[in-house]
């Protein structure tokens, strides 16, 4: 089974071929946007990280920017850096050189100045993308996608409907050989010993107790309740009553496979299978993971509200770039509402007019399509803007 | 007929696809198998309806797991929400894990 996507030098071919320009930190922000305007397929990466990071927040983010360099859809990456020093540029390109695609930095510092900047910046960035132009799509094998899941706006729609069709699709992707990603930690809470009896190994189950409990534990400790946090307004509005409801439902969309690993937040995985990785629930947040750790694309399963008004999903107001969000709606109603928001409609099933296993399959397909090239409804609005990094401890 | 979807033998509620007024009759879809409930009161679609009486204390069962709590007497045919139910994770966190 193959898909036409773009081989790599190393590691799993790219279903988008992107020059990325990354800013190191958010200083640069404006000169990175400002050089991926000037260039044809570059697109700006930025982000609100820089200062003040405690050691364990600063290897987070160092795995982060590295990771988004790194990932299959991106074929050429500039990082924007000013040496400010906080994230030094020499450890994200450290363990980058064996990725073997082409890679370059800029310094504002050393290159004498923000016009100078932007002018070296533009130079390099028109010379990736013009490499890149010549680069053709050739078959692939799906064993190389690596898929990350996320819902938003959960409604009880969304366990009947849009999850088990999703989780169908990615148990098919998972007997195909690809990798699959189950994120947002906070939404496991309740549904982790379901998770643990799934573990490929006991080590494997005690890291997802660990794991979740650990958040508990986390929360606990800071003595605030996680009610008027989880489930959010929309949910309960939609009738989603606790946490545990959410959790359940929500863990339905990673399929019945075994879980392979654990991953820390923007880790990639090392084998094929389904993964759990730590990321709160933010979509923003699970987005920026997902592309450091190599996700070719997110099925995001959709359920009521502003969540299904527009082609992004709750909790973000733009779309990762070149990381293509392929939208699941849980009711027909909101698909009907706003048809451009959404890619696959999981509502027939609700009454038995389609069954899980044929949305299932039609998601599989567009995931095959989309990776193939076609545009997803969130890509087709094409905004990029800034992106967040989950840290653990803020000082700044 | 309004219809109502169960997911698991042993589910003490049901969703609501439609929704439904008081005395309204709804057909409750398990698998194949179908069966009635009364609505002891209006309920949005989306929310859900008690199968059974589910006393103060006693657990809310969906997908076949505990998903929570009854803070009062629930009788078939009500209601089930944020009013009559609390989460484990909001009263006793790390202490609910017996399935």
């Amino acid at each position: 089974m193959t898909f036409f996507g773009y081989p790599r030098a190393r590691g799993a071919p790219g279903i988008r071929n992107t020059v990325a320009v990354i800013a190191v930190e958010l200083a640069v922000n404006p000169l990175a946007a400002r050089i991926a305007d000037e260039v044809c397929t570059a697109l700006p990466v930025l982000h609100k990280q820089g200062i003040g990071h405690l050691a364990q927040d600063q290897d987070r983010i160092v795995r982060v920017l590295r990771g988004w360099a790194q990932s299959p859809n991106v074929g050429a990456a500039l990082f924007v850096d000013i040496g400010y020093g906080m994230l030094p540029v020499d450890r994200i390109l450290d363990g980058l050189d064996a990725s073997g695609k082409p890679v370059e930095v800029i310094d504002v510092e050393r290159l004498g100045g923000l016009y100078r900047a932007l002018e070296e910046g533009v130079r390099l960035a028109s010379a990736m993308a013009q490499d890149l132009s010549e680069q053709q799509r050739e078959p692939c094998p799906v064993s190389g996608l690596t898929v990350a899941l996320k819902c938003a706006g959960s409604d009880t729609l969304s366990a009947l409907t849009a999850n088990p069709a999703c989780g169908a699709a990615v148990d098919r992707l998972v007997d195909a050989g690809g990798a699959v990603l189950l994120c947002e930690t906070p939404e496991m809470i309740g549904a982790e010993h379901l998770l643990a009896v799934r573990a490929a190994t006991p080590e494997v189950a005690r890291q997802i107790e660990a794991l979740v409990v650990g958040l508990e534990r986390d929360i606990q400790a800071l003595g605030v309740d996680i009610r008027g946090a989880e489930p959010v307004p929309a949910n309960l509005e939609a009738g989603l009553t606790t946490l545990e409801e959410k959790s359940l439902g929500a863990i339905i969309k990673g399929g019945t496979r075994p879980i392979q690993g654990v991953l820390d937040y923007g880790q990639p995985p090392l084998r094929p299978g389904l993964h759990l990785m730590d990321t709160p629930a933010g979509t923003d947040k699970v987005f920026s993971a997902a592309a450091a750790a190599g996700a070719h694309l997110v099925v995001g399963t959709a359920g009521a509200g502003p969540t299904n008004r527009t082609p992004v999903m709750m909790g973000t107001d733009t779309v990762f770039p070149s990381l293509p969000l392929l939208k699941v709606t849980s009711s027909t109603r909101y698909a009907q509402d706003s048809p451009a928001a959404a890619d696959v409609d999981a509502g027939p099933i609700a009454r038995g007019e389609r069954s899980v296993h044929e949305v299932g399959e039609e998601i599989f397909n567009r995931i095959l399509r989309t990776a193939s090239g076609r545009l997803t409804a969130a890509e087709v609005l094409g905004r990029v803007g800034t992106q967040e990094i989950a840290t653990r401890h803020a000082l700044f | 007929m309004p219809l109502a979807i169960a997911i698991h033998p042993d589910d003490n509620v049901a969703t609501l696809i439609d929704p439904v007024n008081a005395g309204d009759v709804a057909e409750v879809l398990l698998g194949s198998s179908r069966s009635p409930i009364r609505a002891s009161a209006p309920i949005r679609s989306g929310h859900k309806i008690a199968l059974r009486d589910i006393p103060q204390g006693g657990p809310v069962i969906k997908f076949g797991q505990r998903i929570g709590v009854a803070t009062s007497d629930i009788r078939a045919g009500d209601h089930v929400h944020i009013h009559n139910v609390a989460g484990f994770a909001q009263t006793s966190p790390l202490t609910r894990r017996t399935p």
